[in-house]
């Protein structure tokens, strides 16, 4: 748990340049730096509900719930 | 995080805004107050009347046509209780059609791939057979005759797929499998109401999409149950709904078609609330993103109020186990509630957005749906709990309380099916 917060709170300190940058860039041009980038920030949306909402690496009184999820669509 | 700006849960008003003194037993006096039962959750003969009594009668929500984008296009679902699997794909003529998922020949599952239990999608010119490899063509007709003259007379060449009749709501494809086909077709199983609901919508743009499935070992109606009144989310997601914690909730009216219905949860939620860091910064929240879709929406149109501007979701329920959502600002969700035994279902979520703009909006997106993933978590993992609960058997009836009524109309359109083929039974054996 203390990684997970250390990586969202490191993210946050940045979250507003990483998103000026990236947004200035339009999604099918990405380098791969950039796609590198953007997954970290995907990351810390996927952590980001342990680390403050829950404050806890697993969603309290799931346990015996598996369950997962397929996105579509990313970037190029 | 000191930009959060957690106000007083007493400034928000995220639901059931305007419409706290409404009454449902009142406007629906036909639903009645008395406790219910739960015998149709926990009983596998009543698992056996729904296959009958629900689901070979009812038009069956299998997915959306964006998944077959091309000629030859396709994906197979299966349906458990139904015993069965179908194909669905879009064929020569751009039409989509669906067959029972079985080789006429000797009865194998003509598409599957590894584990004939899993669904399959892709595209394809015709259908191979993997047992004898007899091809079908994307109308369900003989292409490939291995042998052809091994098989006596026009036996082989008259082998076909069964097509299963189906009819499509907006892009969301239906299917029916009444013996002797449909008694109705889709638009009268719906009512106008809800067959007109989405025409303002511009669904056609909704083309992102993010797909989630999961089994629980709960009755499918349970989920049904949970996902049919927000009251639980002041307790059981009151982590993540914190503007929700003191919140008695109260919902608009409900209008009911028939077995279906339209509900919706109005309110709003200023532009600058947030109650975490990670909601502020992505602007997405439990409901998903909040960040406006390129085309804005109007609001959907509603139970009762076509003017209805304060909105926070509205959902349409199609009997018996479809729901579809449109949530402020302008996202989609649709659900099926999939029965795989008297305890144990199989439950897909579908998020749809239009296309981002740039990387702000495509954040908010996926944030969004991380946050809405945890605390489906939640829901389902309670869900457990109450099947384990029901199973008890410690209580023979249940109170449910006003705010409850779409579960006590849904569990009675339940009942009502099941008696009415019982009925049925016994007067074809008298």
């Amino acid at each position: 748990m203390d990684e997970l917060t250390d990586f969202f709170q490191t993210i946050l300190n940045h979250i507003d340049a990483i998103k000026a940058y990236l947004d200035d860039i339009p999604l099918t041009e990405y380098t791969d730096e950039d796609k590198c980038l953007a997954r970290l920030m995907f990351a810390f949306g996927v952590v980001g509900p342990a680390v403050e909402i829950f404050r806890t690496q697993r969603v309290p009184d799931s346990g015996a719930t598996s369950f997962t999820m397929t996105l579509d669509t990313d970037i190029a | 995080m000191a930009n959060t700006k957690n106000q007083n849960a007493d400034d928000i008003i995220v639901a059931g805004g305007g419409c706290y003194d409404q009454r449902h037993y009142e406007d629906h006096p036909d639903l009645g107050t008395d406790l219910i039962s739960y015998e149709h959750v926990i009983s596998p003969g009543s698992f056996e009347l729904e296959r009958e009594a629900i689901f070979k009668r009812c038009w069956i929500n299998v997915g959306r046509d964006i998944r077959l984008p091309k000629v030859g296009s396709y994906f197979t679902k299966e349906i458990e209780i139904l015993k069965t699997s179908i194909i669905v794909v879009r064929g020569r003529d751009k039409k989509i059609r669906a067959f029972h998922n079985v080789c006429p020949h000797r009865g194998n599952k003509l598409v599957w791939e590894g584990d004939p239990s899993e669904e399959k999608s892709g595209k394809c010119m015709a259908f191979f057979c993997k047992y004898h490899g007899l091809g079908y063509a994307l109308d369900g007709k003989m292409q490939v005759l291995k042998d052809p003259d091994n098989w006596f007379g026009t036996q082989g060449e008259d082998l076909h797929l069964v097509e299963v009749p189906l009819e499509p709501w907006n892009g969301f494809l239906f299917v029916n499998f009444t013996k002797g086909g449909p008694k109705e077709t889709l638009r009268e199983y719906m009512g106008e109401h809800i067959w007109n609901a989405l025409d303002d919508l511009p669904l056609d743009l909704y083309t992102e999409h993010v797909s989630g499935k999961g089994e629980i070992n709960s009755n499918w109606k349970t989920l049904h149950d949970a996902f049919s009144e927000a009251w639980h989310g002041a307790t059981l997601h009151s982590e993540a709904m914190v503007s929700l914690r003191n919140i008695i909730f109260r919902a608009p009216p409900t209008r009911f078609d028939g077995a279906h219905r339209t509900a919706i949860a109005c309110g709003t939620v200023p532009d600058d609330y947030y109650s975490f860091e990670l909601e502020r910064v992505s602007r997405s929240s439990v409901t998903g993103t909040r960040m406006p879709p390129a085309q804005p929406i109007a609001a959907p149109r509603a139970a009762f109020n076509e003017d209805q501007t304060d909105w926070v979701a509205v959902t349409y329920t199609v009997f018996p186990n479809f729901q579809f959502q449109v949530y402020a600002p302008g996202h989609i969700m649709t659900y099926n509630y999939w029965p795989l035994a008297y305890n144990q279902m199989r439950f897909e979520i579908n998020q749809y957005y239009q296309a981002p703009r740039n990387f702000s909006e495509l954040f908010a997106q996926k944030t969004g749906t991380a946050i809405v993933l945890d605390n489906i978590y939640q829901d389902l993992g309670t869900l457990e709990a109450t099947q384990r609960g029901l199973e008890s058997c410690v209580y023979e009836r249940y109170p449910l309380i006003d705010e409850e009524h779409n579960i006590r109309h849904f569990h009675k359109m339940v009942d009502e099916r099941l008696r009415a083929y019982q009925q049925e039974v016994a007067g074809a054996k008298i």
